[in-house]
């Protein structure tokens, strides 16, 4: 095909010049076996895996109907006396009761919940009125009306029980609508449910699929751009790494949380953006590391024999130095997803992520009625925990086989 | 080492430019801008006119409810947050279950809040209304104000005095236009000023009145006033000059000098983040020294757990848990952490040492655990390798005892690395902490950058942000140079 010693070009053009072939199968099979001496050596790495592993079954399987893994467990939750926007259900609620008779009749009362003066003066918000008088309607149409007006201090609820007037306007765990939204774990709900009577075990399946959905892609554009920031930088040098080294570095002296801040403010709150923000943290700290390896190996023979040979600098940089960066890649990507899947939550416990289920979410959402009921946060932290120690000891076992270099390096 | 600290001094000069650039691209040139909320805001409580300007005393009136239809004492107590029986007793010809007749007056408080004078007469900007209730009582130093639903009120009645003397700039300022605007229209013959000489600065004394310039307030008057309307290079250059020179321009919020809001709000940061700090070091370095000599036994693998899931966990949600586990309700209404500490004075707790010790030891727990994590870890490592040398083994086989060959030989060396850990952390801590300060109400420097953040009060973000990311330069600095003070072997070129 050429003549011996001229460029050949890749490994299969040099092979098929040869006669010879080169053997896919042998490579896939080195993986495997790479694979399993890891798992057995490295236990807490194996570990690792089958937690990242296990939550990435839960995520996918969410995908679509919203909510518990493939149907299991996603559970109705109406038969929790169905509570719509239960943040404001309690008071609100006994107010519009308050303005209703025991003979009212359908078209009555939604004229009734339609206006605004029953409410009274303790209509706090007009955002939160609206709200329920769309529940109120919804139900009405629905012929689901929760709750019915024994006499003026009784009211009885759609499951049969008859509740004092002025119990239902108590704070806390007295009022019945708040203890039956937030129930603890039991055959029906696995892991409870939460202030607005959803089921955890959903919720937190659910949130799995954000976290990973945009630890996964923040990281790999974040990763993605460092890489060849610092590949470019690193095999150009000069000028232009010294540029980019300070801009670089003065991207690292915001402290991250305030650079998440400032760009979740300005922006939608919406997953994307979420994702691009924390990207951009990625950069830096990726740039710094691929900077450190590509200095090193331009320097190696092998860059310096393909350099006599006239090979361009781009084709330096992707056939031979890029290869050798695979191993610091893999392990930054692991490290940097636990990182982001944290950063993340800690955003949307702030109130700047997404709309979506979200762990850090939920973790707010609990700390207001964590007197009465810790569970939402608790598995919520739990699952972003277990899902974050995966990737950090994942991480690790992966530094330790692959480069130990980068030891210390977080 | 003298030209690598000074080579390291200059590279600061770029990364500082960049970083104020990079921060007034973030506050600028990102959509959702202050003018906007700010007219929203002006909109919504019907402020974007002015009426006439009185300056002077005011008589207290008492403050009366006009009854509508579904009124009840009860609704009206609820709605005011005052007990029933109060109305009551100031109404005597109602009882509690008296039906009210809808458009009669029923009294609700003897008197007047001083955060309605306020906003009425104008003391302060409609935002500030706290100013100016303190305002109106540091200027009615014997006229005795009670309480109402938690607000200060003056008695019906009295007279109380709501300025000394003012000038135009001041009234400017509160009415939101610009001091021109108030002499364009007193050029002649108002009736304190007959003979129409006014300057901006000319103290007006009580009992003046001067006609206020009835101009609506506009996108193009706001963003003139806050200086936003010139061009953006000339915004950006300003911008830098300031920054150099540490002149921030004050808060749009409040036209409170940026420097102040955050020097004010730093000491709280300050104690959370050294407290934290604290906490991770006891923790981090016994802990890891004693994992280190029993390494692979039980209670190292069982101390390496904790630290692996200490670091994958996060400080918010630990926080919520201990806050669960400890004192379930003090983050709720009369709990400990419930109310925003601003009013410094008014916390008691700030001025006892059990108080702090109350109020600061869960954050900086929560805080502290995860840094402690990856001190110890660190620590740990790196003790290892140093027990690996040489020279730890000629001094077991010298028959020293163990205290003495961790502590003498190999702690000290095997902190250098730890050290450099550390400082790494202090710089991430005070960034990371924000969220703490959210949680716990601590009116840090934090908390407070996300409520500007909220409000878009640019000056102040700038401010805070400019200096945690000083903060964090610095610190990396100091990383770097006591490096390579503490360990001779390193030598920068």
């Amino acid at each position: 095909m050429s003549e011996p010693g001229a460029d050949t070009g890749t490994i299969e053009e040099f092979a098929a010049s040869q006669g010879l072939r080169v053997d896919d199968s042998g490579k896939l099979r080195n993986g495997l076996r790479w694979f399993a001496t890891f798992m057995a050596q490295k236990r807490l790495g194996a570990a690792g895996v089958l937690l990242v592993f296990v939550w990435s079954v839960i995520a996918v399987g969410t995908v679509g109907d919203g909510g518990g893994w493939m149907g299991i467990g996603r559970y109705d939750s109406r038969d929790v006396f169905e509570i719509a926007s239960a943040t404001y259900a309690d008071d609100k609620l006994a107010n519009v009761l308050d303005g209703m008779d025991e003979d009212t009749s359908d078209a009555e009362l939604r004229e009734l919940v339609s206006d605004p003066e029953i409410y009274g003066p303790a209509a706090i918000d007009q955002g939160v009125a609206q709200e329920m008088i769309d529940y109120a309607l919804r139900h009405i149409e629905e012929g689901t009306l929760l709750a019915t007006l024994v006499d003026e201090e009784q009211i009885e609820i759609r499951d049969g029980t008859i509740h004092d007037v002025d119990a239902l306007l108590a704070t806390g765990t007295d009022n019945p609508l708040t203890a039956a939204s937030l129930q603890g774990p039991s055959g029906k709900h696995w892991l409870g449910t939460d202030r607005a009577g959803h089921d955890l075990f959903s919720r937190v399946t659910e949130g799995a699929r954000l976290s990973l959905y945009i630890g996964f892609f923040a990281t790999l554009i974040g990763v993605g751009a460092g890489t060849v920031i610092g590949l470019v930088a690193g095999s150009l040098g000069g000028t232009v790494d010294l540029t980019v080294n300070r801009i670089m570095d003065a991207i690292q002296s915001y402290p991250p949380i305030v650079f998440l801040l400032l760009i979740a403010s300005l922006t939608d709150p919406s997953a994307l953006w979420v994702t691009l923000a924390l990207s951009v943290l990625g950069i830096a700290p990726t740039n710094r590391i691929v900077r450190g390896s590509v200095i090193q190996i331009r320097e190696m023979p092998y860059v310096e024999a393909a350099r006599t040979i006239g090979a361009s600098s781009i084709r330096i940089m992707v056939f031979h130095i890029l290869p050798n960066l695979f191993a610091p890649l893999i392990v930054i990507f692991s490290i940097t997803i636990g990182a982001f899947i944290l950063a993340e939550a800690a955003l949307s416990f702030l109130g700047l992520g997404t709309l979506d289920v979200s762990w850090g979410k939920m973790i707010a959402d609990g700390r207001q009625f964590i007197v009465y009921s810790p569970w939402t946060s608790l598995w919520a932290g739990l699952a972003l925990s277990s899902l974050v120690f995966g990737f950090n000891v994942l991480g690790d076992a992966l530094r330790d086989v692959l480069d130990p270099r980068l030891r210390g390096s977080r | 080492m003298q030209k690598y600290l000074i080579r390291r001094l200059l590279l600061v000069i770029p990364t500082l430019w960049l970083v104020i650039s990079l921060l007034f691209l973030g506050v600028n040139l990102l959509p959702g801008d202050y003018v906007t909320i700010k007219l929203s805001n002006l909109e919504a409580s019907g402020a974007t006119t002015q009426p006439a300007d009185i300056i002077g005393d005011i008589e207290i009136e008492r403050t009366l409810h006009r009854v509508v239809a579904g009124d009840s004492v009860d609704s009206l107590a609820l709605f005011y947050g005052v007990a029933p029986e109060e109305i009551v007793d100031l109404n005597p010809r109602i009882d509690l279950d008296s039906e009210l007749i809808p458009g009669s007056s029923i009294i609700i408080i003897d008197g007047q809040l001083l955060s309605v004078i306020a906003r009425q007469e104008r003391l302060s900007l409609p935002e500030d209304v706290d100013q100016g209730v303190a305002l109106l009582i540091e200027r009615n130093p014997d006229v005795d104000f009670s309480t109402f639903a938690g607000e200060p009120f003056a008695q019906a009645g009295t007279t109380l005095k709501l300025r000394d003397s003012t000038n135009i700039n001041e009234l400017a300022n509160v009415n939101r236009v610009t001091p021109e605007d108030y002499l364009n229209v007193n050029l002649v013959g108002t009736p304190s000023n007959p003979d129409g000489e006014l300057a901006a600065d000319t103290p007006l004394l009580p009992g003046t009145t001067i006609i206020a310039p009835t101009r609506e307030i506009t996108e193009s008057s706001v963003k003139h006033r806050l200086g936003l309307d010139k061009p953006l290079g000339i915004q950006y250059v300003e911008f830098i000059w300031d920054t150099i020179r540490l002149k921030f321009r004050p808060s749009f919020q409040t036209n409170e000098p940026s420097m102040d809001i955050f020097l004010r709000t730093l000491p709280r940061t300050l104690h959370l983040n050294v407290y934290a700090l604290i906490v991770a070091i006891v923790v981090a370095l016994p802990v890891g020294v004693f994992s280190a000599m029993r390494q692979d036994r039980l209670p190292d693998y069982l101390l390496r757990g904790f630290a692996i899931f200490a670091l994958a966990a996060p400080s918010f949600w630990v926080a919520t848990m201990l806050i669960f586990v400890v004192s379930p309700g003090s983050l709720f209404e009369g709990g400990l952490w419930s109310i925003p500490l601003a009013e410094e004075e008014a916390r008691s707790i700030f001025k006892s040492v059990p108080g702090f010790f109350a109020l600061y030891t869960i954050p900086a727990v929560a805080g502290g655990i995860a840094a402690g994590a990856g001190l110890m870890r660190i620590t740990r490592s790196e003790l290892l390798e140093v027990l690996r040398q040489d020279y730890v083994r000629t001094a077991w086989s010298k028959g020293l005892r163990e205290r003495q060959v961790i502590r003498r030989h190999a702690f000290r060396n095997a902190l250098v690395p730890v050290l450099s850990v550390f400082g790494l952390q202090v710089a991430a801590l005070v960034g990371g902490n924000i969220i703490l300060e959210v949680l716990f109400n601590i009116p840090g420097v934090g908390l407070a950058l996300l409520q500007r953040i909220y409000q878009a009060d640019t000056p102040v973000i700038a401010t805070m942000v400019f200096f945690l990311a000083l903060f964090v330069i610095i610190v990396n600095i100091i990383i770097d140079v006591s490096y390579a003070l503490i360990d001779p072997r390193i030598r920068y070129a």
